[in-house]
C-alpha cells in the first residue's frame, strides 16, 4: 500500500457492545475513567461523522468536542431501553454539526482540508478526495434532514436499524427518507450538470 | 429497497456516493487527547453526578440528626481523612467514587421520601378523625419504624471506604506498571498476562481513577468484535500523531490468555483495510487478536489485545431404548451460532438420577451417536456430555431405564 500516515497509532475501534457501553455510559455520570473510555472509543467515529458533514477539520473537531461535552452534561438522560449509546451520541452530533451550519457561512467542502484527513482506497487518492468533495458539496445544497440521511447510509454505512434508531423512526421510514433524499440529490445534480435530464451520468 | 431505486433510477446515484465514500478517517491523536484532557479538568463541572471533592464527600455524609452511635462515625471519618491526606502525600488523587450515590440522586430520594411520609401523615389523620367521627373504636398497629439514619450514614461511610480502598490499590498498581515504554509487550514482573492487562478496564492513561495523562499514549486501547455468521468480525481504526510509513496491516490471533506475536500467530494477509473477519473460529472457544503495523516484513505498531469468544449453543438430545438385557443409548447434537468442535463424549451411569458426580464413565470418539450398555439389576440413570478438550460443551438430558423396561 505504501501510503505515509503521519504517527500512525493503532487502534482497535468499530461497533461495540451495546450493553457495555450502556453500562460505561452510567458510570461515566461520576466516572472519569468510563468516561474516558467512552470518549477514546466513539471519538475517531464522531470525528469522521463531522468531518463528512462539515468538511472543515478545526470545526470538525470543536464540534466533536461539543459533542462529548454535551453527552457529558445530559448523560443522566441516555436511556439503554431507547436504544444504544452509539445512537444516543450521534443523535447529539446530528444538533451539534446542524448548529455548525445554521450559525457557520455556507459549508464548501476544501480540497486541501480533505486531502490530509480522508484515506481512499485505490491507487488514484487526488481524484477520490476530488470525488468526495464533488459530491460532498452537492449534498451541502440538500436541506439538512436529506443531509443526515444520505452521510449515515453512504459515508457512515450505517444499517437501517440503526438509522432508525439514531433518526427516531420506522425502518421503512428511513427507506423513504433515503429515496426522497436521493431524488432530491438526483435534482441538485441535474441542475448542476452532472446528469442529463434523462439520468444518465455525464 | 434496491429494487425500488432502480425503478426511480436513483441507483446510479446511490453508486456514485458508494465510490465516493473514504476507506477511513485520519484523526490528529494529539488533539484528541488535549481536547479530552480538556473535558476531563472540567469534569466535575459538566458530569452529574461527579463528587470528586473528598471534602464535599465528607460533608455530604455528615451525621446531622444522628445521636447515637456518633462515635463510630466519628472514627469513621477520622479513618477517611487520614486515608485522603496519606494518598495524597503519595501523589494519587481521589477521582471517582464509584459506590457512592451522586448527590442529585441523594437529594431527590431524600425529597421523595419526605413527600411519601407528608402524605401519609395525612391520609392517618383523616383515617383517624374518620373513625373517631363514627364513634366506634380504634385499633391503633403499631408498626415498625424506618430504618434510622445513622444506619444510612454509616452505609456511605463504609462504601466510602472500601472506594478508597480501591483507588489506594489503584494508585499502587500504577507505580508498580509504570514501566519505560521501550519494555511494553516484555513480561510483567508482577506475572500478569498481556490477556488481563486488556481485559483490567483502564483510561487513557492506562489507569483507573486517575487523572489521564496527555502526553503518554494508551497502553492498550479499547477493542470491539462482532460476531456474524461466519466467525468473529474485527474491526479497527487508525489516528495520526508524529510521523511512519507502513505497507498494511495483519492480524495476529493466539488462544485465550496468550499474547499473539507476528509473525508466529498471523492469520491474514498485509491488508489495507480497517475490518477482517476471522471464520477460522472455533464455537465455544476465547481467542487473543492483535492487529499489527507492518512495514519491510516487520511489526512497526501493535494495537491492543482483544479477547473475543465465539459464542455457540450446543444442544444434546439423549434417548434410550431397551433391547433384550442391553440398555441402548441414542444421541443427537445440534448447535445454533459458529460450529463447536466436539472431540468425543463421555457416557455417565448412575443408579442415582440426580449425581453422576462418581458415576462409571465411558469415554467415546467424536464420531458415536450411540452406546449399549449391559443390563444392571436396579434403574440406571445415563448422561452423555460432548467435549472439548477437557471442556464441556454440552450435557444431555438424564434417561432412566429400569429392569421392568426389559
Amino acid at each position: 500500500m505504501g501510503s505515509d500516515v503521519k504517527g500512525m497509532e493503532f487502534a482497535i475501534g468499530g461497533a461495540g457492545t451495546a450493553d457495555r457501553d450502556s453500562a460505561l455510559a452510567r458510570e461515566a455520570a461520576w466516572d472519569k475513567d468510563a468516561f474516558c473510555r467512552l470518549y477514546t472509543s466513539y471519538y475517531p467515529r464522531i470525528y469522521s461523522f463531522i468531518l463528512k458533514r462539515l468538511g472543515n477539520v478545526a470545526d470538525s473537531e470543536d464540534a466533536t468536542s461539543r459533542t462529548f461535552e454535551k453527552a457529558l452534561r445530559c448523560i443522566d438522560s441516555f436511556d439503554p431501553c431507547k436504544g444504544s449509546f452509539s445512537s444516543w451520541l450521534y443523535k447529539i452530533a446530528i444538533n451539534v454539526s446542524n448548529d455548525q451550519l445554521k450559525t457557520g457561512l455556507p459549508t464548501r467542502v476544501s480540497l486541501e482540508e480533505l486531502a490530509g484527513a480522508l484515506v481512499f482506497q485505490g491507487e488514484d487518492s487526488a481524484a477520490a478526495v476530488q470525488s468526495f468533495v464533488d459530491v460532498t458539496n452537492l449534498i451541502a445544497r440538500l436541506d439538512r434532514g436529506h443531509q443526515v440521511v444520505l452521510v449515515l447510509k453512504y459515508f457512515e454505512g450505517m444499517g437501517q436499524e440503526q438509522m432508525a434508531e439514531v433518526l427516531e423512526c420506522s425502518r421503512k421510514a428511513v427507506s423513504m427518507r433515503v429515496t426522497r433524499a436521493l431524488k432530491s440529490l438526483r435534482k441538485v445534480m441535474r441542475e448542476e450538470g452532472y446528469l442529463t435530464v434523462a439520468g444518465g451520468g455525464v | 429497497m434496491g429494487a425500488s431505486l432502480r425503478r426511480r433510477g436513483l441507483q446510479e446515484i446511490e453508486g456514485l456516493l458508494r465510490a465516493a465514500r473514504p476507506a477511513w478517517v485520519l484523526h490528529d491523536e494529539a488533539r484528541l487527547r488535549a481536547a479530552l484532557a480538556q473535558l476531563v479538568e472540567r469534569f466535575d463541572e459538566l458530569a452529574p453526578g461527579a463528587a470528586s471533592d473528598p471534602e464535599t464527600l465528607l460533608e455530604s455524609v455528615a451525621p446531622v440528626e444522628v445521636q447515637h452511635e456518633e462515635s463510630v462515625f466519628r472514627k469513621n471519618r477520622e479513618v477517611l481523612a487520614g486515608r485522603f491526606e496519606e494518598l495524597a502525600a503519595r501523589g494519587g488523587r481521589i477521582e471517582a467514587f464509584g459506590a457512592a450515590r451522586p448527590a442529585r440522586t441523594r437529594a431527590r430520594v431524600v425529597f421523595q421520601a419526605g413527600l411519601a411520609t407528608g402524605l401519609a401523615l395525612l391520609l392517618g389523620l383523616g383515617l383517624f378523625v374518620a373513625l373517631l367521627m363514627r364513634g366506634g373504636t380504634t385499633r391503633v398497629a403499631v408498626k415498625r419504624p424506618p430504618a434510622h439514619p445513622a444506619a444510612r450514614t454509616h452505609e456511605t461511610a463504609a462504601r466510602l471506604l472500601r472506594a478508597l480502598e480501591q483507588t489506594e490499590s489503584s494508585v499502587s498498581a500504577a507505580a508498580r506498571r509504570a514501566v519505560p515504554a521501550g519494555r511494553r509487550g516484555a513480561p510483567e514482573p508482577d506475572g500478569e498476562s498481556a490477556a488481563e492487562k486488556a481485559a483490567e478496564p483502564r483510561g487513557p492513561s492506562g489507569e483507573r481513577n486517575v487523572v489521564p495523562q496527555p502526553q503518554e499514549p494508551p497502553a492498550v486501547n479499547l477493542a470491539y468484535y462482532t460476531l456474524t455468521g461466519s466467525g468473529i468480525s474485527l474491526s479497527w481504526s487508525f489516528t495520526a500523531g508524529a510521523g511512519a510509513s507502513w505497507d498494511g496491516v495483519v492480524v495476529l490471533r493466539a488462544p485465550s490468555g496468550v499474547e499473539p506475536t507476528y509473525p508466529a500467530d498471523r492469520i491474514s494477509q498485509e491488508q489495507s483495510g480497517t475490518s477482517f473477519v476471522d471464520s477460522t473460529v472455533v464455537g465455544g472457544r476465547s481467542y487473543c487478536y492483535r492487529v499489527a503495523v507492518v512495514k519491510n516484513g516487520a511489526p512497526v505498531a501493535y494495537s491492543g489485545v482483544l479477547i473475543a469468544t465465539a459464542s455457540s449453543s450446543v444442544d444434546l438430545s439423549l434417548v434410550s431404548e431397551v433391547r433384550g438385557s442391553h440398555a441402548l443409548l441414542g444421541w443427537s447434537v445440534s448447535f445454533g451460532g459458529l460450529a463447536p468442535q466436539i472431540t468425543g463424549y463421555t457416557v455417565y451411569k448412575s443408579s442415582s438420577g440426580s449425581d453422576f458426580s462418581g458415576a462409571a464413565s465411558f469415554n467415546l470418539p467424536t464420531s458415536a451417536r450411540s452406546f449399549t450398555d449391559d443390563a444392571s439389576p436396579g434403574p440406571c440413570y445415563y448422561q452423555v456430555v460432548a467435549l472439548d478438550g477437557a471442556r464441556v460443551l454440552a450435557t444431555s438430558n438424564t434417561v432412566c431405564v429400569s429392569p421392568s423396561d426389559r
